[in-house]
């Protein structure tokens, strides 16, 4: 199996190298006829996939609805037939797709989403037709884990990403009635053997950014209906553990990644510990909530995991000297502290914290001559600084002095590194 | 790709068992279970529109509760007898399986105060009766017409198979005549 990244590489390469003359353009074509394109990319192929998982969507979607109209004349026996047939055909559908087209991605996702969408038809049709008032969370359960096998038989990454919304779904079913499990992370976890196995062949393919997109902004939402909501400040520790762990993730896996979007663990953790790191700010968390024995709870729940994980790849960090990971993933670090120091000081350490990784990002964006992670750092600074303007008895003076000091900073770093960057080409 | 086929096979066989099991319970209920009638209760006719089914509610919505402490959706036993009057009354609630006779799993929500110490507030699990889209809006106004505050008269119920614990809904009777009838009565009106 050939190395879709080197593929790439050699695919961007080979152009320089029969330019020089040290590769013959027909030699340089062989050798790109033998690795293939490269990536799953090829625009024609891209849009190819991308309507048939439209096409397979909206084929279920109009299905649902032909047959939610519920045609009662026809009788209960003719209409439970027909409640079992949107999941025959896509059941038959797989089997065409396993036998003749397994190496299509078009087909295996197309067919994947009409077959998950199927599933809920024929169930919800069954309930409509003998009156079933039914219980949500069963039903999304039930969905959820008859779809899972579609993941793995078409090798399906739609049916993997809609197994994850649906898993989330089911937990915020739970939410009002049963809160506090953690079975979330359970469901969740069955189909990331799939992950691994597309990440596997090329960890910077599309498909695998979908999917880390899909998990890391699902999983931030079911730890969030995971949580008890009668035990206030086990937030706290959890989900800044959570975010700060999903940006070491990405650092340590997807380090390679150029664009936000083939970063997705390290854009959704740093956006995550940045809005945490600023809420954590005021004082009123640390006031009211820090001090609260509900954090003993933790200790003995399984979400103790969450910090453990977190703080395990801070080490890794540190071994690694990567600054920006270890600012990142010291807000964990950071709050679980502040459960042993006085409220006050925390506060203080907190605006330190948030202030320290705005430098910190504006300092590094300077160096590597990158605007976006500049803009990042002063965005950091401007909301720590307006943050502090709900709460602080600064003069307006003093507060208009110090939007203009900001304001100043953005204009000015943004005209020398445009400069930099012109003069560097 | 012989493997990944008889697993699909696999696969939809057990698929297919979730919807099948669904039917095969309902159709055993319907055929082999206790027909009681469950009398409707007066609705709010500005309850919002529902479109595809009638939204329904019950005469009854508390009973005799020998349980502990109640939490809101708690699961129940209610132990369903035939009153005088031929339509059916939950005469217990309770945590644990009744011994004898039909019942009912129902959600508990509160328990009762005052008049009503030492009962608890339920919701029967047929709250909904599916119709075709165009004919459940005029199946609700039968319905609504039918179930006004202050009527007293009226032949309205469900009737509500019950076997083992398990309950189905098998028809609406609006003024002692099954849904169907009336609305189909109701669209040849001008």
């Amino acid at each position: 199996m050939s190395d879709q990244k080197y593929v790439r590489w050699l695919n961007a390469e080979l152009p320089k190298l029969t330019g020089a003359g040290v590769v013959p353009a027909d030699v340089a074509e062989r050798i790109r006829a033998h690795y293939g394109a490269g990536g799953e990319g090829g625009g024609k192929r891209g849009a190819i996939l991308v309507f048939s998982i439209l096409g397979g969507a909206l084929i279920g979607a109009g299905l649902i609805l032909l047959l939610a109209h519920n045609w009662d004349e026809f009788g209960r026996p003719t209409r439970t037939v027909l409640s079992l047939l949107p999941l025959l055909v896509a059941q038959a559908l797989a089997a065409f797709v396993i036998w003749r087209k397994s190496e299509s991605g078009a087909w295996r996702e197309g067919v994947g989403v009409f077959w998950v969408l199927a599933i809920g038809a024929s169930i919800s049709l069954v309930a409509q037709t003998y009156h079933i008032s039914g219980d949500l969370p069963a039903f999304l359960l039930t969905w959820t884990l008859a779809a899972l096998p579609v993941v793995y038989l078409l090798n399906s990454s739609t049916a993997a990403m809609l197994f994850w919304v649906g898993a989330t779904s089911w937990a915020g079913s739970l939410y009002w009635e049963a809160p506090g499990r953690g079975w979330f992370w359970v469901v969740a976890a069955l189909a990331v053997p799939h992950l691994w196995a597309v990440a596997r062949v090329d960890r910077y393919r599309p498909r695998v950014a979908w999917l880390l997109w899909t998990l890391g902004v699902c999983a931030a939402i079911g730890t969030g209906f995971g949580l008890d909501h009668y035990r206030g400040a086990v937030w706290v520790p959890v989900f800044t553990s959570y975010f700060a762990a999903l940006y070491l993730i990405g650092e340590l896996w997807w380090g390679e990644g150029r664009t936000i979007w083939q970063r997705p663990l390290q854009t959704i953790g740093a956006l995550g510990v940045i809005t945490l790191a600023v809420i954590l700010t005021f004082e009123d968390y640390w006031r009211h909530w820090a001090q609260r024995k509900e954090w003993l709870l933790l200790m003995k729940s399984p979400l103790l995991v969450m910090p453990a994980v977190a703080v395990g790849l801070w080490g890794w960090a540190w071994a690694r000297r990567n600054t920006v990971a270890l600012l990142f993933g010291a807000l964990p670090v950071v709050t679980v502290a502040g459960r042993f120091v006085p409220g006050g000081l925390m506060v203080v350490a907190m605006n330190l914290y948030v202030l320290g990784l705005g430098v910190a990002l504006i300092g590094l964006g300077v160096r590597d001559r990158r605007l976006g992670v500049v803009n990042l750092g002063l965005l950091v600074v401007s909301v720590l600084i307006i943050a502090r303007f709900f709460d602080s008895n600064m003069s307006i003076v003093v507060r208009a002095l110090a939007f203009i000091a900001v304001g100043v900073g953005f204009l000015v770093t943004n005209i020398v590194l445009i400069k930099r960057t012109r003069e560097a080409q | 790709m012989k493997l990944t086929l008889i697993l699909l096979a696999v696969v939809a066989v057990g698929q297919l068992g979730i919807p099948g099991y669904m039917i095969h319970r309902q159709e055993q209920t319907l055929r082999e279970g206790r027909a009681y009638k469950f009398k409707t209760a007066p609705v709010d006719p500005y309850d919002a529109f529902r479109g595809r089914y009638v939204a329904l509610r019950y005469a009854q919505d508390h009973a005799a509760w020998t349980g502990t402490n109640v939490v809101r959706r708690m699961p129940a036993f209610a132990t369903v007898v035939e009153g005088t009057d031929g339509f059916a009354v939950v005469s217990e609630l309770a945590l644990t399986r009744p011994a004898a006779g039909d019942f009912l799993r129902v959600m508990v929500h509160y328990s009762g105060w005052g008049t009503n110490a030492g009962m608890a507030y339920f919701t029967l699990p047929f709250d909904r009766y599916y119709m075709e889209e165009t004919k459940a809006p005029m199946a609700e106004r039968a319905y609504w017409d039918n179930n006004r505050r202050g009527q007293t008269n009226l032949n309205t119920y469900a009737l509500v198979r019950i076997r083992q614990g398990h309950g189905v809904l098998e028809e609406l009777f609006v003024d002692g005549r099954p849904i169907r009838d009336v609305v189909r009565e109701r669209q040849k009106e001008p």
